[in-house]
């Protein structure tokens, strides 16, 4: 098969020719009105023609699009040509691998594929942040340049955010249909959609780095954002199509949860997981488009002089007349009001994970399942209502810090409810240790060092103290670790025998377990430790002066060791699995209805219609069931 | 009416041959079968109304789903019928609905609620539930352990985490700040323990011990302590909150005889004013007696990028935002020498964005202060040159060498000399040149240099006093001082 064949080749081509046309209609427009082609004649290499620059990736997307074919039915339809939905290869006679690398409607393999892409972003990502910390682990090293290291922090930032998100759309898009018993998502073609918009918006991330990078951390504040060089800019569309991706993903997962669950599942019969991917899609439809709307106010800011965050107002270049009217704090607000909340979709899918796993090994039903559910959609809520706790110091209003002291303060309650009502499932239970157990445990006690380090900077007093040191930067990843990279791979130790039908290894798993864990501990509490003896966030070195060298050099080996720890997980997934043997259709005894179905899971997932009769987690109650299969047809005896 | 046509199925002889008899005459017993496939089977063909189910036989449960096997037969109704010694039991839809025989003939020609397809499927789970779990065991010693290991293991920790040595403390800002980090700390020492010890015990105690293979105890929640457990967060984190506001008061409270300082930042370094003292523009240093409520007006450049002031031995910092004046106030309790550094990412130079903060006594200061308004000597205006060159962002284009490959021409051997410009005349770079070429960079441009890469507002940056430094700097790298 040639790869010519192959979306991901023909996106890339698609997306390189629309590049092409982009950068060759803005330069051509400008010298049809008698213009210099270049825009800033004196700036060097590429940043000369940044306009062109911006449309040119605006059209690499859209030719990436057309050309990968996420389009070719919705044009099909314009032209009146119907284009009936069937399970299988979307051009049949693709072999499986292919499939994989091609546009693809079956949600299985768009899980995956969110998956392996979040995965891949997640090693750059990764690879980024073991250079700075080889940086940052004795004082005074200098043999990154600090412009390169500016740029290197806010690339680890963004292409993890983005990481995450695959990684939450892997869970939610391969499992949200299989729990809840429906034959795929809602509306296969935008869910294709929403995946392969993210490959175009992770190369301009990638390519940012290389076309001047940007200095300005992941937050992008203007002015300096305003003013950093070009690669800003597909920082900037790179956000901005990620962003598309969650808005049409979630829709998604909003309408077939709400519409597709199997018959008997009534809300709160639905796995808990399911509960936390409906609270985070709802998150991420209202708030993401705030983050757009952020950036791309400063994308025209930079090449269309329109000063929305500058003090000056509206500057047009070689015009000195400032007119005022523009604020560098409006563009706080509005990023903030989706990345804050932006927090709570990296980690309601997560704590959803942590959820769904403890009864099946604690042999237990979840403890306090409804108010496990309602937390999720408390932490929803809340969560908008917090953006602002970003802000102390930024020069807002004194009096404004206190309503969002409160509000702030108010998410320590929901997560309260979960972390105890997981202490209730593990209680009593007849607990196993398997690796995605081990995981799960790992992660409720990493997010608890997310959630206890919370408080001291919801509360302005500490926070004045605290706020963009490197506290900031233990809390929220030791958040992030907690509540999204341990769930997510506790997740994928768990289904991935679903996924592929063999049995990864076991050792290797606990091997992975028992690095990871007491690595990130140190490396966590070792951050929480240098913040409050003077180290700032996101600066390129420190003086010895300061006496964190010790805490600094063992955050870096305690990073190294997550590093590597990482690396034995792909091994196993990737290599020893291939070779394992096919695991049993049900390795974890789980009521779950995926896992009574085959594995792996066959192209048409239920060959019957799924009733839902019973409780999700009702482990331990002899005799009950939570789904019952519908007999086939040729059982009934009937003609 | 006509009479219900009735199936009967259990495994039991005795159970459907006594309801046989039971319904004779009441209903059509239209097939009497031992199991469900049996049962399947002549369904179709024998189209009952109410499949009456033995209760006790658990194999039948998909008897359950029938009404959705066939849609088609209608008022298709399952009622479960349990015999247990000489009593009854009735069932439909898993709620009993009575208990006898003649409760039995009344579910059969119960009128149907014309909505009863649409109920939900039938609920299994729970209508089997003992009320309580023969393997359930007691937890009052489990409890009191864990407890106590709380009790122990949190008052450890929190003593610890308040133990931990905490960064040189120079402000009474700082010791409210600390005050609270501490009660912080007790509070986090003790969820700590809440949670870890609760979960390192739950998994040791309740792990599956080898061999074993049962479930874990059922229960499913306890609303009496997920109210618990919702309430106290709550009353703690308003506490919290209402101790930070109080608090949060206290640091910004205007204070009696405050000095200000006005802080000015740019990309990348600190300027100092004291408008009481006449003294402006001091680079990078900031001098100020100790036990002196200060007063510092931010502000960045409107043409700059937001900065913040931070000096962790204070414990505050505040951002400095262009067009977005800002305020800090902080009083410095104890002497000594400090770094102010840049707390909010402003670019390359932001790790260095560094300046001295010089808390000293009283006496001191005003020995600074007359030494700020003294005649200088050329000298020292050339030492205090040097720190603006390297203080104000000049060394990033204008090297001292000679060598070329800097953005800007090198100030070595400057002073006199006859200056090509790219308009093809020639100038002599004199004192004027010198300093018109710093407030107006696009004026005269140097050939081989470009336009438009020096920031034009030095202007506001550099006082007068600041571009005379520079100029007696400049003079120097010509060697007419002693120096470079």
């Amino acid at each position: 098969m040639s790869i010519f064949r192959l979306g991901l080749v023909r996106g890339l081509i698609g997306g390189l020719i629309g590049w092409a046309f982009g950068f060759a209609l803005v330069v051509g427009v400008r010298l049809a009105l008698g213009l210099t082609p270049q825009w800033r004649p004196m700036a060097p290499g590429l940043a000369a023609y940044e306009p062109a620059v911006v449309v040119a990736g605006i059209f690499f997307a859209i030719g990436f699009m057309l050309g990968a074919g996420t389009m070719t039915d919705w044009l099909k339809w314009a032209r009146g040509i119907p284009t009936p939905f069937h399970h299988g290869p979307r051009i049949p006679g693709t072999p499986e691998w292919a499939r994989y690398f091609s546009v693809d409607y079956s949600h299985k393999v768009i899980g995956v594929q969110y998956g392996v892409t979040g995965i891949f972003l997640l090693g750059v990502g990764g690879i980024l942040a073991m250079i700075f910390r080889l940086q940052l682990a004795q004082p005074e090293l200098n043999f990154v340049a600090h412009d390169v290291f500016n740029t290197m922090i806010s690339a680890h930032g963004m292409i993890m955010i983005g990481s995450i998100l695959l990684g939450v759309g892997a869970m939610s898009n391969y499992l949200v249909p299989l729990m809840i018993g429906a034959s795929d998502m809602a509306f296969p073609r935008l869910n294709a959609f929403a995946y392969w918009i993210n490959l175009p918006g992770a190369v301009l991330l990638i390519t940012a780095m290389f076309i001047g990078g940007w200095n300005t951390g992941w937050t992008g504040y203007p002015p300096l954002s305003a003013r950093a060089p070009l690669g800003v800019q597909y920082f900037f569309l790179g956000v901005f199509f990620i962003g598309l991706s969650s808005i049409l993903g979630s829709l998604n997962i909003i309408v077939t949860t709400l519409r597709m669950r199997a018959p008997g599942m009534t809300l709160f019969r639905m796995p808990i997981f399911v509960w936390a991917a409906f609270a985070t899609a709802i998150i991420q439809l209202t708030a993401t488009q705030l983050i757009g709307l952020s950036f791309l106010m400063v994308l025209v800011q930079r090449i269309l002089g329109m000063g929305f965050f500058d003090p000056r107002g509206p500057v047009w270049f070689e015009v000195d007349k400032w007119v005022g009217g523009g604020n560098p704090l409006l563009f706080q607000h509005l990023f903030w009001f989706y990345s804050h909340p932006a927090v709570y979709i990296f980690v309601l899918p997560g704590l959803g994970i942590i959820s769904e796993l403890l009864p099946v090994f604690a042999r237990k039903p979840l403890f306090g399942y409804k108010w496990i559910a309602m937390s999720s959609m408390a932490i929803a809520l809340v969560g908008f209502l917090v953006w602002a706790h970003h802000m102390f110091v930024s020069g807002m209003n004194n009096y404004l810090r206190v309503p969002f002291m409160f509000s702030t303060l108010l998410v320590a309650v929901p997560t309260g409810v979960k972390f105890f009502s997981w202490l209730g499932t593990l209680w009593g239970g007849r607990i196993e240790f398997k690796t995605p157990l081990l995981f799960s445990l790992s992660a409720i006690s990493v997010f608890l060092i997310g959630g206890l380090t919370g408080p001291p900077l919801a509360t302005v007093t500490t926070d004045l103290n605290l706020t963009d040191t490197y506290y900031v930067v233990g809390h929220f990843h030791a958040t992030m670790f907690g509540g999204f990279v341990f769930p997510f791979f506790a997740a994928l130790y768990y289904w991935y025998p679903k996924a592929t039908g063999r049995m990864y290894s076991e050792r290797l798993g606990q091997l992975h377990f028992a690095l990871m864990t007491p690595a990130f501990w140190v490396m966590s509490l070792g951050q929480v430790y240098v913040g409050m003896h003077g180290m700032r966030r996101r600066v390129a070195t420190y003086e010895e002066a300061l006496g964190i060298g010790t805490g600094q050099l063992l955050i870096t080996i305690a990073g190294f060791v997550i590093f590597i720890s990482v690396l034995i997980m792909l091994y196993n997934l990737a290599v020893y699995a291939r070779r394992a043997p096919k695991a049993a259709a049900n390795p974890w005894r789980s009521r779950g209805l995926e896992w009574q179905i085959p594995s792996p899971v066959p192209e048409v997932s239920f060959a019957t219609t799924p009733f839902v009769v019973g409780e999700p987690y009702d482990y331990g109650l002899p005799g009950s069931r939570y789904v019952q299969m519908a007999p086939l047809p040729a059982m009934t005896g009937g003609d | 009416m006509a009479r219900e046509r009735v199936l009967i199925v259990s495994a039991h002889p005795l159970f459907r041959e006594g309801i046989a008899r039971l319904l004779e005459g009441q209903a059509e017993v239209v097939g009497v079968v031992s199991t469900w496939e049996e049962a399947k089977a002549i369904v179709p063909a024998r189209s009952p109304q109410v499949i009456v189910v033995d209760h006790a036989d658990a194999t039948l449960k998909e008897a359950d789903l029938a009404p959705l096997l066939w849609p088609d037969i209608e008022d298709l109704r399952v009622i479960y019928v349990t015999l247990a010694g000489d009593k009854m039991t009735v069932h439909e839809r898993h709620q009993v609905i009575g208990a006898g025989e003649a409760d039995l003939l009344a579910a059969l020609k119960g009128q149907r609620s014309p909505t009863a397809r649409a109920q939900p499927i039938p609920y299994e789970g729970r209508s089997q539930r003992m009320e309580k779990s023969p393997q359930r065991r007691s937890y009052t010693r489990h409890f009191a352990i864990v407890s106590a290991l709380v009790a122990v293991v949190g008052v450890l920790s929190a003593y610890g985490l308040i133990q931990v040595p905490k960064f040189t403390r120079a402000s009474a800002q700082g010791e409210t700040v600390d005050w609270v980090m501490d009660l912080h700390f007790a509070l986090i020492g003790f969820l700590f323990a809440l949670v870890v010890v609760f979960m390192l015990y739950a998994v040791i105690v309740f792990r599956r011990k080898p061999g074993e293979d049962g479930d874990g105890d059922h229960f499913e929640g306890n609303t009496k302590l997920e109210i618990t457990w919702t309430v106290l967060p709550l009353i703690t984190v308003l506490a919290f909150g209402v101790i930070g506001t109080r608090t949060l008061a206290d640091v910004t409270k205007p204070q009696p005889n405050e000095m200000v300082v006005e802080v000015a930042a740019f990309s990348f370094g600190w300027q100092f004013s004291y408008p009481e003292y006449g003294i402006s523009n001091v680079v990078n240093r900031m001098v100020v007696p100790v036990n002196q409520p200060l007063l510092l007006k931010l502000r960045s450049w409107d043409n700059d990028v937001i900065h913040n002031f931070y000096v962790p031995e204070f414990r505050v910092k505040q951002d400095l935002v262009p067009g977005l004046p800002t305020e800090l106030r902080v009083t410095p309790n104890r002497v000594g020498t400090y770094k102010l550094r840049c707390n909010e990412l402003c670019g390359t130079g932001h790790t260095l964005m560094l300046a001295d903060v010089v808390v000293v006594e009283r006496a001191e200061f005003d020995a600074w202060v007359k030494e700020q308004g003294a005649q200088l000597t050329p000298e020292e205006m050339a030492r205090r040159g040097q720190e603006v060159y390297t203080g104000s962002g000049c060394a990033a284009c204008h090297n001292l060498t000679g060598e070329p490959g800097l953005p800007g021409p090198s100030w070595k051997g400057l002073y006199g000399a006859q200056i090509a410009l790219a308009d093809g005349s020639t100038v002599t770079a004199d004192e004027e040149y010198i300093r018109r070429s710093i407030l107006y960079p696009n004026e005269q441009i140097h050939a081989g240099y470009n336009p438009g890469i020096m920031p034009q507002n030095y202007g506001d940056i550099l006082s007068e006093q600041q571009i005379a430094y520079l100029i007696e700097f400049i003079k120097t790298l010509n060697g007419q001082h002693t120096g470079h």
